[in-house]
């Protein structure tokens, strides 16, 4: 039986990984999820889970930055896809975002592997996450803070968007700023303090 | 970050997605000129038409 996401949002001190006590819990509270599947679990289930997810979260630890990263249980060929239907597998993303202090959101889904028979990417969803808390969106806006102190015409040129993501990090080529969302994402190129959609048609 | 790696953010969802990874790279080469952004713009928008 297939309960959905379950999400998780765990805090420690600036480029620290969360206390045991709190990875303990989640920790425990997956392998009593995963028990009930014999095929494409996690492959956090051997040794010590909790060792297991703190190996998993090192990929996402930093002293600056939004990291995501993926495990799953793996997919199914397109023959078994054809020949059965979409198989199940086990997906946990995490995604982190490190600023004042270090937030972590896991996402976990037992869920049907794409067409193609492959798991689907969690990662964006853990991302979204970030957003959706207002202790982590504290941490986004330190990011985006820092950014335009780095970039003020950055900031100005966004001045007169009303709705907009959070932007975090930016690449400079020459002339150019490409800011980069929360999303990994890049919606604009600021060329010459202007700011050139790269997402949409433009009128020009 | 690596040109590889903007370039695979640029296409993401994006009018550039719409061109080959070389244009955008040609783009990143020439060190960002305005002229050659609005250019690949142009690109991408009648691409994507």
């Amino acid at each position: 039986m297939m309960e959905g996401v379950k999400i998780w949002r765990l805090f420690a001190p600036l480029g620290e990984l969360p206390d045991d006590g709190a990875l303990g819990e989640v920790a425990k509270e997956l392998r009593e999820r995963e028990r009930r599947y014999r095929v494409r679990t996690l492959p956090l289930g051997t040794g010590e889970p909790l060792e297991a997810l703190k190996r998993f979260l090192e990929g996402v630890r930093a002293e600056e930055g939004i990291l995501a990263s993926q495990v799953d249980g793996g997919g199914v060929t397109q023959r078994y896809i054809r020949l059965h239907r979409p198989a199940a597998t086990s997906v946990l993303a995490a995604a982190a975002v490190h600023a004042e202090r270090s937030a972590y959101v896991l996402a976990y889904n037992r869920t049907r592997t794409d067409r193609w028979g492959r798991p689907p990417r969690l990662t964006w969803l853990a991302r979204v996450a970030l957003h959706s808390n207002p202790e982590t969106r504290e941490e986004l806006d330190a990011l985006e803070g820092r950014l335009f102190r780095r970039y003020p015409a950055l900031e100005e040129a966004l001045r007169p968007l009303e709705k907009r993501p959070f932007f975090v990090d930016a690449e400079r080529r020459g002339q150019v700023l490409f800011p980069i969302t929360s999303m990994e994402e890049v919606p604009y190129a600021l060329v010459g303090g202007h700011l050139l959609p790269l997402g949409r048609a433009y009128e020009g | 970050m690596k040109d590889e790696t903007l370039v695979k953010l640029l296409r993401k969802r994006t009018l550039l997605g719409a061109l080959p990874p070389k244009a955008i790279r040609a783009l990143l080469r020439a060190e960002g000129d305005p002229k050659e952004v609005a250019r690949l713009a142009d690109l991408a928008h009648l691409a994507s038409l």
